[in-house]
């Protein structure tokens, strides 16, 4: 094995993280939404985890690391800044499950996805508002 | 001998029906008047279609060992004579017993005080019950809102008064049947349903949630306990208190346990820290009879069991095996849940 020349000494990293045996799983999915409700994470982070008081899940920044065992030990140890520690009141089985949960949101698997918010605001065109879009099709 | 075992297994359900047990869940053994009016058309409907049958059969068996002609020469298919037996047998006999048990079923349901949509002020429900996978959240409603409180899965009547119930559901559509009191009722998400049920004399009573609602639809059972009037206030006033303070070191070392262990998540225990909502309230789980929905008797072996090892005495349950409780943990815990009379 050649020595290699870099920025970073020592030989190459190769410690193995626990994954997460729940990725993927739609019941734990399914779980993992029920006890982030449940146990008011959304109180912190949102419904649908977008953001409030904490921090958003959603997004694509990970302060404290986006590893399956890195988001465990933001969990179950608390984080500074205000996250609790959660380790010696939620069972590892569904804190496992939380993080199946919130590492789907975004992707086609999350349980229970938020609506576009821009459905929501968008108000009812009126009658006379419409045809001023376009030609409509003759009733 | 073969015959006699075998009159005798068909005696045995029917000899259950007729001890009036109340651990059978018979609309046979009734036990309230609105049960005894459901009891009169239930046998009325029992004996009607009996008739039937035997009528049925006795045609068949005619039909069976009647034969058309000799054997050497057989009658026309088309003897005529069976049309007659068509209207009279297939249309008219039928059209008349059904139409007698309908009118009798609707002037049943006249009698019944069920909830009338266009007067909806003037139904205040004594006892509001919300169905959920799988177990019974029950309020106990009062005009003084002090007088609420909140209990689970063992519902307490006072005897020969009606009492009203509005019935509701958190998840899925569950059916609340207590047979010995009054006929099925089934809770709607987002729909309430009323229902007023009155017990003739003291006792308890059981009844099945009895809309196919999930895995431990099974295990998702009823316990009414009709009580004299003074017993009732009494088990009232005890209700209405907070939890009891723990007294002995293991029942305080408990507490400590309850609330700061996964138990605070989900269960209400009045008076403490532990405030989670979406599981039963255990402000005084030591006064049931039973635990789990009314699954497994209340004692030391099932509460350890329960807690520990949830899953496998009712899988699918939102309970979780909690096995990180060491044994003395354990112990304390049950001591304090043991002490919340």
């Amino acid at each position: 094995m050649p020595t290699a020349v870099g920025p970073i000494p020592g030989a190459e990293n190769t410690a193995a993280f626990q994954t997460d045996p729940y990725i993927g799983d739609p019941v734990a999915l399914q779980d993992g939404r029920r006890l982030f409700n449940w146990y008011n994470c959304s109180g912190c982070h949102g419904g649908h985890g977008g953001g409030g008081m904490g921090p958003s899940l959603r997004d694509k920044v990970w302060l404290y690391g986006d590893r399956d065992d890195q988001i465990f030990d933001s969990i179950a140890e608390g984080r500074s800044n205000g996250m609790p520690s959660w380790g010696t009141k939620i069972p590892s089985d569904q804190i496992w499950q939380l993080v199946a949960y919130i590492k789907s949101m975004r992707t086609l698997q999350e349980p229970d996805p938020p609506t576009e918010p821009a459905n929501e605001q968008t108000p009812n065109p009126v009658d006379n508002e419409r045809i001023a879009v376009g030609p409509q099709p003759a009733h | 001998m073969e015959n006699r075992m075998r009159r005798l297994l068909f005696f045995i359900p029917l000899a259950l029906l007729l001890t009036g047990c109340e651990d059978v869940q018979s609309t046979f053994n009734a036990q309230g008047p609105a049960a005894h009016r459901l009891a009169h058309l239930s046998w009325a409907m029992t004996i009607t279609f009996l008739v039937a049958i035997v009528v049925m059969w006795a045609l068949i068996g005619w039909a069976a060992t009647t034969r058309r002609g000799s054997l050497d020469e057989h009658e026309p298919i088309d003897a005529g004579g069976g049309q007659q037996w068509i209207t009279f047998g297939g249309l008219i006999v039928p059209l008349v017993s059904l139409c007698i048990i309908f009118v009798f079923g609707l002037k049943l349901l006249a009698s019944f005080p069920l909830h009338d949509p266009m007067n909806q002020v003037a139904i205040a429900p004594d006892i509001q019950i919300i169905g959920h996978q799988w177990w019974w959240e029950v309020h106990y409603l009062n005009s003084e809102p002090d007088l609420n409180f909140t209990t689970a899965n063992e519902i307490h009547i006072p005897a020969n008064r009606p009492v009203t119930i509005a019935l509701e559901s958190a998840d899925v559509i569950h059916s609340f049947w207590v047979p010995a009191l009054h006929g099925k009722v089934d809770m709607i998400p987002g729909h309430e349903n009323y229902i007023r049920i009155e017990a003739s004399h003291p006792g308890n009573f059981v009844g099945q949630c009895a809309e196919f609602c999930g895995a431990q639809h099974a295990h998702m059972r009823i316990l009414v306990v009709a009580q004299s009037p003074d017993e009732y206030n009494a088990w009232e006033k005890q209700q209405l208190k907070p939890a009891a303070d723990p007294s002995t070191p293991d029942a305080q070392a408990g507490e400590q346990i309850f609330e700061s262990g996964s138990c605070s998540m989900c269960h209400t225990i009045r008076g403490t820290l532990a405030g989670g909502h979406v599981a039963p309230d255990l402000t005084h789980i030591a006064s049931r009879q039973l635990i789990a929905a009314n699954s497994f008797p209340n004692n030391t072996a099932y509460l350890e069991a329960w807690i520990t090892h949830a899953q496998s005495l009712k899988p699918g349950a939102k309970m979780p095996d909690l096995t990180q409780f060491s044994g003395v943990q354990l112990r304390q815990l049950i001591a304090y849940l043991q002490q919340l009379k």
